[in-house]
């Protein structure tokens, strides 16, 4: 059991900061983002990429050796890259959809179509076998109650000063209030004089760098793998959905919340030997939210019928 | 059967706290045209949205024509005979006018699944009867050239029309308008006005929403005022003119 | 763009992209052939159902691959099969068409289950929960091994369906050089999609044809003139989910196994894809659609090997799958209306 809720407390921190990404993208933009995945996918194949040593067995990208730089350096520069990504993905193709009023759904089915082509360009590159970080073994250890390896408490802290910056950059930076009014209200942030292009622009490359960050994460913990991030979406829509979607805080908690949920389940008696089908208990709440709570534990009563 | 063809007793609204309706008691004279006006924020389209099932009332009685409607589906209210239409006009954009109209006419059995599946096709006889009344309807409102148009080509004005006659061909006992002259030119405007009056010889009771003071003036037989949420005055044109209570509701709100 | 037009335009693109087919395959262009109308059939008639969810009635349903999974698995259990890692065969079993017929009944159902709760929700969260739903249905009949064989899926259970195969078509077969039971399995679909077709055009043109457009077009207006809305988009969805558990039965008879990662999400968007290529709200679309999409499919193979020096099955599927992405970018971009989608009923517009 505690173990679990070691394992949990990991996943929840994953999800938490996906979620928290997805959240702040949905919020600013009102995007669907199907392809949210294939962001979190791409940093830690990114990160594998930079910091595998160039004389290890490497399976990704056929003819190429990973460059072995220092773990660290490798994290600042798939975050980074995340970045980029985001940007290049908003001024590429949702900006010029925006200009053209491309409706919600339009939208959502075509971050579906880059999330297909993602994830098979990733097949393709990075084969179907997954790929380790090259870190040491560790051994479990007690932190307070929960059994954890160093890097997993590493994670944990690191994971949860991420949040602390992320939430001060929202409430505090000349950005970060500009963000919140453009998600209140586009139109009454764009007569006063915010430049919603920017702030959206921003919003992006926070959002794709806090999804890189949450995949480095998951890729540190399980394997690095093509589809790693396609897996893991749906319980990051049920932590954005379960705190309330399109707020910060909520995505936090929410994602938090679904991570325990579902590596605890594991450990209640009902679920013996069904461990395979964790994932159904974080959707099945995410659902039973939705209907008695649609606006979520932290959100705002909002219309959504 | 009472005089009145809506009765609304204590009806109460509250969004978070916030009184948006409240009326302790309010009377609708059959076969009228009634004006519902007041400032921006009273709570009118609450009112409608209330009395018509589109949002839960906290307390409060409604009997329509004999029967209490409180808190019933807004689509069994409109079955019974009290149809609203929209601020925003809501016509069936990706459908032809004349399907606009057609739904609305078709009666509950005809659109049935398996009506649909083994006896009535477009071309079935009662679909005929429906054609029928609806180019009545279309001609009475001057869209019959427009009839196999897509409702989203229309103007702004012939959509109102469009409205107008997919509520009518449903012959209600009693009609919401929701502000149906806004946005619309003076030479539509009296068009619709005087359509009003046709339906009214026809019959039926008409309770509108507008907020063109002068319109509502001329054709209404009685005018009920609502400011934050509760009826400050009602009365005749004269009455309601000559009420300080109403002039000061709206300049009040004029002058912040 | 008239309606001659489209169709003309539909069937050259048809005629080119199969021909291609014949052009560069050496060998046994046929069976590549009658490969790819088994299993367009079977997709046509998915994409027929999930037309009648979101282009007739504006409902956003994620959750397609589930529908065609709970009619698989009801109709395939309820007939002789073998299932689990010990794969005794199972002799006993309902007569066919009787489990077919339950199959069906129990996708509609298992689609008023999800709809009943869901569909008051507004479409992103409809989508969300669509497909969640979908994901669970997945996750339960992996993990409940006894009753569904979980991973190691079930297998044996196509001779009922063989059996009731007319005769001439195995002359037809060994003329043609192609497989027998796949040449039965794409004849019987696509008898099925004409039945549909003729089906869904007595049903668009009546009366209950035109609610659910009112529905997709207003759901405020159809309930203020008096029509229950709610009750409409859960006959639509139930319509929609037995064509599409007819599909997944389908499907599974073409395989010959039934496995429970046949119904992933990636086969939810494999339909809306062919039904976007066809023409959101479009009869005819879905076979357009589906023709041209694994005419497509079929033709990305031989591309994968022109960018690939001895590509692995692997790079195949990745460069077909990358292009199934290209494609849906592409159409919603450059003509959201597909093939045969009239650009007035554009669906795929909406705010």
């Amino acid at each position: 059991m505690l173990d679990q809720l070691g394992n949990g407390l990991l996943l929840g921190i994953i999800i938490s900061v996906a979620s928290v990404a997805l959240s702040l993208l949905y919020g600013v933009t009102r995007i669907v983002n199907f392809a949210h995945g294939e962001i979190i996918a791409l940093g830690a194949i990114m990160a594998s990429f930079f910091s595998n040593l160039p004389t290890s067995r490497y399976i990704f990208l056929e003819n190429t050796s990973p460059l072995g730089l220092s773990f660290e350096l490798s994290l600042a520069l798939s975050i980074m890259i995340c970045g980029i990504f985001g940007a290049l993905l908003e001024l590429c193709v949702f900006r010029p959809l925006r200009r053209n009023d491309f409706g919600n759904i339009a939208v959502l089915v075509i971050t579906i179509g880059i999330s297909i082509f993602l994830r098979h360009l990733y097949l393709i590159f990075a084969s179907s076998k997954p790929q380790d970080y090259p870190l040491d073994l560790q051994r479990r250890q007690q932190y307070f109650i929960f059994d954890l390896t160093p890097r997993d408490f590493k994670i944990i802290v690191y994971g949860i000063l991420i949040m602390v910056i992320f939430g001060l950059f929202i409430s505090f930076t000349s950005i970060g209030k500009q963000m919140r009014a453009v998600r209140d209200s586009t139109e009454l942030a764009n007569i006063s004089g915010i430049n919603s292009d920017r702030i959206i622009l921003y919003t992006w490359i926070l959002s794709s760098m806090l999804a890189g960050t949450a995949g480095i994460f998951q890729g540190m913990i399980n394997d690095v793998r093509w589809n790693m991030g396609f897996l893991i979406l749906l319980l990051v829509f049920a932590g954005t959905v379960l705190g309330g979607i399109g707020t910060s805080f909520g995505a936090m908690v929410g994602g938090f919340i679904i991570g325990i949920v579902v590596q605890v389940s594991v450990a209640l008696p009902f679920m013996e030997g069904h461990a395979e089908a964790k994932n159904a208990i974080a959707l099945a709440i995410m659902i039973f939210i939705l209907l008695i709570r649609p606006q979520g534990i932290f959100g705002i009563k909002e219309r959504i019928s | 059967m009472s005089n009145n063809i809506l009765e609304i007793k204590n009806l109460r609204k509250s969004f978070g706290g916030l009184k948006a309706v409240d009326i302790t008691s309010l009377n609708f004279e059959r076969n009228k045209i009634i004006s519902l006006i007041g400032p921006n924020g009273a709570g009118k389209t609450t009112f409608f949205d209330l009395i018509t099932g589109f949002t839960k009332q906290d307390s409060g009685t409604t009997t329509f024509d004999g029967k209490n409607i409180s808190n019933l589906e807004s689509f069994k209210i409109s079955r019974l005979g009290m149809v609203r239409t929209f601020q925003l006009t809501k016509v069936f954009d990706r459908m032809t006018v004349n399907e606009n109209i057609l739904f609305s006419a078709s009666s509950l059995k005809n659109d049935r699944f398996i009506n649909s599946l083994f006896k009535s096709s477009i071309k079935s006889k009662i679909e005929q009867e429906l054609n029928e009344r609806k180019n009545e309807v279309l001609n009475m409102v001057n869209l019959y050239h427009m009839k196999d148009s897509y409702a989203r080509e229309l103007s702004g004005g012939q959509k109102k029309l469009l409205e107008l006659a997919r509520v009518i061909i449903q012959k209600p006992k009693i009609l919401l308008l929701d502000e149906p002259l806004a946005g619309v030119n003076p030479k539509l405007s009296e068009d619709i006005l005087s359509l009003i009056n046709t339906f009214v010889k026809e019959g039926i009771s008409i309770l509108m929403v507008e907020h063109n003071i002068s319109a509502v003036m001329k054709v209404s037989d009685h005018i009920v005022v609502l400011a934050e949420g509760s009826v400050i005055a009602e009365g005749s044109s004269d009455e309601i003119r000559a009420n300080e209570k109403v002039v000061s509701a709206y300049l009040g709100k004029s002058n912040e | 763009m008239t309606d001659l037009k489209r169709n003309l335009i539909g069937l050259s693109l048809i005629v080119f992209s199969i021909g291609s087919i014949y052009l560069l395959n050496d060998e046994g262009p046929t069976r590549i052939f009658i490969n790819l109308m088994a299993f367009a059939g079977i997709y046509a008639i998915s994409a027929i159902g999930l037309n009648i969810h979101f282009g007739w009635t504006g409902l956003i349903n994620f959750g397609h691959a589930a529908f065609m999974g709970v009619g698989a698995y009801t109709t395939i259990l309820l007939i002789p099969h073998a299932a689990g890692r010990e794969g005794s065969i199972n002799e006993e079993g309902l007569p066919l068409f009787l489990a077919i017929l339950i199959g069906l009944v129990a996708s509609a159902i298992f689609g008023l289950i999800i709809g009943l709760p869901a569909i008051r929700l507004r479409g992103d969260y409809l989508a969300i929960v669509t497909i969640a739903s979908s994901e669970i249905f997945r996750l339960v009949v992996r993990d409940q091994e006894d009753l569904t064989g979980g991973v190691y899926g079930v297998i044996s259970f196509s001779d009922v369906f063989q059996d009731i195969r007319p005769k001439f078509l195995e002359d037809l077969s060994l003329r043609l050089d192609v497989s027998v039971g796949q040449l039965w399995v794409a004849t019987f679909s696509w008898i099925m999609v004409i039945l549909l077709v003729f089906l869904l055009k007595r049903l668009q043109n009546s009366p209950w044809g035109r609610a659910l457009r009112a529905v997709r077009e207003d759901e405020d207006a159809v309930r203020a003139l008096g029509k229950n809305a709610v009750w409409l988009k859960l006959q639509s969805f139930m319509l929609g989910a037995s064509i599409a558990g007819l599909s997944g039965i389908l499907l599974a008879f073409n395989y010959g196994t039934l496995q429970v990662e046949m119904f992933v999400p990636l086969l939810t968007f494999y339909i809306w894809a062919i039904m976007i290529l066809g023409g959101v709200g479009s009869i005819s679309g879905p076979i357009f659609g589906s023709i041209l999409f694994w005419a497509f499919i079929s033709e990305t193979d031989q591309l994968a090997s022109l960018i690939f020096e001895n590509a692995d099955g692997q790079q195949i599927a990745g460069v077909r799958f990358m292009l199934v992405g290209v494609l849906i970018i592409a159409l919603m971009i450059l003509r959201p209306s597909g093939i045969m989608g009239k650009k007035e009923e554009l669906l795929l517009d909406v705010k």
